[in-house]
């Protein structure tokens, strides 16, 4: 039995994250009845911060409360709830909760620069997004300072802007200088990277930043942005909240309207919502699962789907990462987790044979990693301590995001053997192949960092590099834009091409992933799109 | 096997317990294997003083016959010895099949390693921009 709601807002935004949050926000301080429906609960930072230091082990994951209705894939177990298909794992973690996966991220807010935008007309390659980079930049701006961001001015491989940053940016660390220092001496270009995080001062009710060295899994204390923020300050306009809503279903009229979303509750109690328009916000992976589970007489493949482009182009940063002992000790540990960037592998000419990148040292603390090792080495006493000691303040990690080009083969679908999570609702299976692309790029970027680890008087034994790639959560391309209804799933606007009232606010609709942090361009497009949602509501 | 050195876990943390509560008690009712565990544990982790609770936590997570390896006094075993220093210096007990365990987390001996230079994670390093400093020991 389906309980259908009294009320009819003017806008349902299914996802409470980062996306979700600023569409609400947007719409609800223009003055539209917006309902938010969230598939897990809400989430007391104090809370999360006693799980992270309570959790054994400590992960991305381990802060953040499993409940059955909503399975979030955890850290190494990607599969109780992905279903692998392969050849290559897409391990990818998020959080379905309000706020969602920017609770445990860096911050990071990078730009896309113009040229990321533009990869077949310039490079032969994937696909052209159908704006160019002056429309999305204004709104870049706007979700700078709606997320507080703080970045340095004029920095090479930044993209270009109109306005500074709303904060200066964040000191680099010790280690972070000597990475500067050493790395520019060898051609690099190593800036300050854009984060929005508060910067020794208060921004937006927040406090500034003072270096808890935990942004990932949880900043203990509220000094970077993360999407309930903004799913607050819409609820403060006015808009409703219902947590524990597992949207599954997107119903449709014959005008090819939506005309309402169904979900469940942890019981199963199903329960139906009108409304004028939909924003669907609810993350790379659950949000094309909706759409293709929503198969129905006006829609026989799926909501959104008659180019048969749902689900396709799943993308992320295929991750490298190496390690090297410095000679000296730089420390690792002091301060944020990362607070620079390696860029000018951003772009280049050799963009059409093999993936740009962005490469970042690691400003986390090792000291785990480097203890276990050393006990295992059979140490004890006075030299396991100064073991420790002197590993901890060497080992360095450098991180690498590859550029991966759209395939439409690389898919999600619903299980295509019924296999359901606790609802009853398909799992999410995934079809993912790296190509040569990214493989050329890691083989090089290997390579460079074994010539970086010279510099830093790094032995040539202590080198270390990861087998296969790490997943960096920016699930891409699953609802990609572009101007052919036959090729894609939302137009310039990020509306659907096959139903009017059908707005996607997520990285899913990038046709490009670039080689940076996806946050800030969600953000700038979630904004543009909440106003254009009231801008059309209210003519 | 010696019996003198086996002693049960409920023993153990009863001994702790008593010794926590009522002071003057403490040298007479802690069993001698208490001590010597944390003289072993004094020993093998190059600490002169650790936390009492962290050993009373890692002895809580251990197999008995891992602590009764640990303090033998025919000599420990090397997988003995990594075993508890793990623990102590993580804070944790994962053993290679059953549950993880964590017991501790700041009070973890791998952070007193570094603490003149950096900051348990999740802690308050200090004022912002702190980062920036050379560290003091470099």
């Amino acid at each position: 039995m389906v309980t259908t709601l009294p009320q009819t807002p003017d806008l349902v935004v299914v996802g409470a994250g980062v996306a979700g949050g600023l569409v609400a926000k947007q719409a609800a301080e223009a003055g539209l009845r917006v309902t938010i429906l969230c598939d897990g609960p809400t989430l007391d930072r104090a809370d999360l911060v006693d799980r992270f230091r309570q959790a054994d082990p400590q992960s991305l994951m381990s802060p953040y409360p499993v409940v059955p209705h909503a399975p979030q894939p955890q850290v190494n177990r990607t599969g109780d709830y992905l279903i692998q298909k392969g050849p290559d794992p897409y391990d990818q973690q998020y959080i379905r909760a309000v706020g969602g996966t920017t609770w445990h991220w860096g911050a990071a807010t990078w730009r896309y620069i113009p040229n990321d935008m533009k990869l077949r007309t310039l490079y032969g390659v994937g696909r052209d997004w159908p704006i160019d980079y002056d429309e999305i930049e204004p709104w870049y701006y706007e979700a700078e300072v709606e997320l507080g961001v703080a970045g340095p001015e004029n920095a090479p491989f930044d993209a270009p802007r109109s306005k500074p940053y709303p904060m200066p940016e964040a000191p680099f660390s010790y280690l972070d200088q000597v990475f500067h220092d050493k790395l520019t001496a060898l051609g690099y270009d190593v800036i300050h990277a854009p984060q929005c995080r508060n910067n020794q001062q208060v921004y937006d009710g927040r406090p500034p930043c003072c270096g808890n060295a935990n942004c990932m899994p949880i900043c203990p204390i509220g000094a970077q942005y993360s999407g309930n923020m903004s799913v607050e300050k819409a609820q403060a306009a006015g808009a409703e909240l219902i947590t524990n809503a597992v949207a599954h279903h997107l119903e449709v009229g014959p005008d090819k309207r939506i005309t309402a979303v169904r979900y469940l509750k942890p019981d199963g109690s199903e329960f139906r919502l009108k409304a004028q328009t939909f924003a669907l916000a609810a993350n790379g992976i659950e949000g094309p699962k909706i759409m293709l589970m929503s198969k129905q007489e006006h829609a026989p493949d799926g909501v959104g789907n008659s180019s048969d482009m749902v689900g396709r182009n799943l993308m992320d940063h295929p991750g490298t990462m190496s390690k090297f002992d410095s000679k000296d000790p730089l420390w690792p540990g002091r301060g944020p987790n990362i607070l620079s960037g390696i860029v000018n592998l951003r772009d280049g000419p050799w963009r059409e044979r093999m993936a740009a990148r962005k490469l970042m040292p690691d400003n986390k603390t090792h000291v785990h990693e480097v203890t276990v090792e050393a006990i295992e080495e059979g140490l004890t006493g006075a030299e396991l301590r100064e073991a420790i000691r002197h590993r901890a303040a060497r080992r360095q990690i450098v991180f690498s995001f590859n550029e991966q080009l759209p395939d439409p083969s690389n898919r999600i679908v619903p299980s295509s053997e019924g296999l359901t999570d606790a609802l009853g609702l398909p799992r999410p299976e995934i079809h993912y192949r790296i190509d040569d692309y990214v493989h050329r790029a890691a083989e090089d970027t290997r390579r460079r960092v074994e010539e970086m680890a010279v510099a830093f008087g790094a032995t040539r034994d202590s080198v270390w590099h990861n087998d296969g790639y790490l997943p960096n959560n920016h699930i891409t391309g699953a609802t990609i834009m572009g101007d052919n209804p036959n090729d894609s799933v939302v137009n310039r606007d990020c509306r659907t091409h096959d139903h009017p009232n059908l707005w996607i606010a997520s990285s899913s609709t990038f046709p490009s992933v670039s080689s940076v942090n996806v946050t800030l361009t969600i953000a700038a497009l979630a904004i543009r799109m909440g106003e254009a949602i009231a801008a059309e509501a209210r003519p | 096997m010696d019996n003198s050195t086996i002693f049960s876990r409920r023993s153990f943390l009863g001994g702790v317990s008593a010794a926590a509560l009522l002071p003057g008690l403490a040298k007479a009712q802690t069993p001698l294997t208490f001590e010597s565990f944390a003289a072993r544990a004094r020993a093998l982790s190059g600490f002169d003083a650790i936390p009492r609770a962290l050993l009373s936590g890692a002895r809580s997570a251990l197999a008995d016959t891992e602590i009764d390896a640990f303090v033998s006094e025919d000599g420990s075993s090397d997988n003995a010895d990594k075993t508890v220093l793990k623990a102590l210096y993580t804070g944790m007990h994962a053993p290679a099949e059953g549950t993880p365990e964590r017991f501790a987390y700041a009070q973890a001996l791998m952070y007193a390693t570094i603490e003149d230079a950096v900051n348990v994670p999740s802690y308050c390093g200090g004022l912002p921009g702190y980062w920036s400093e050379k560290p003091d020991n470099v």
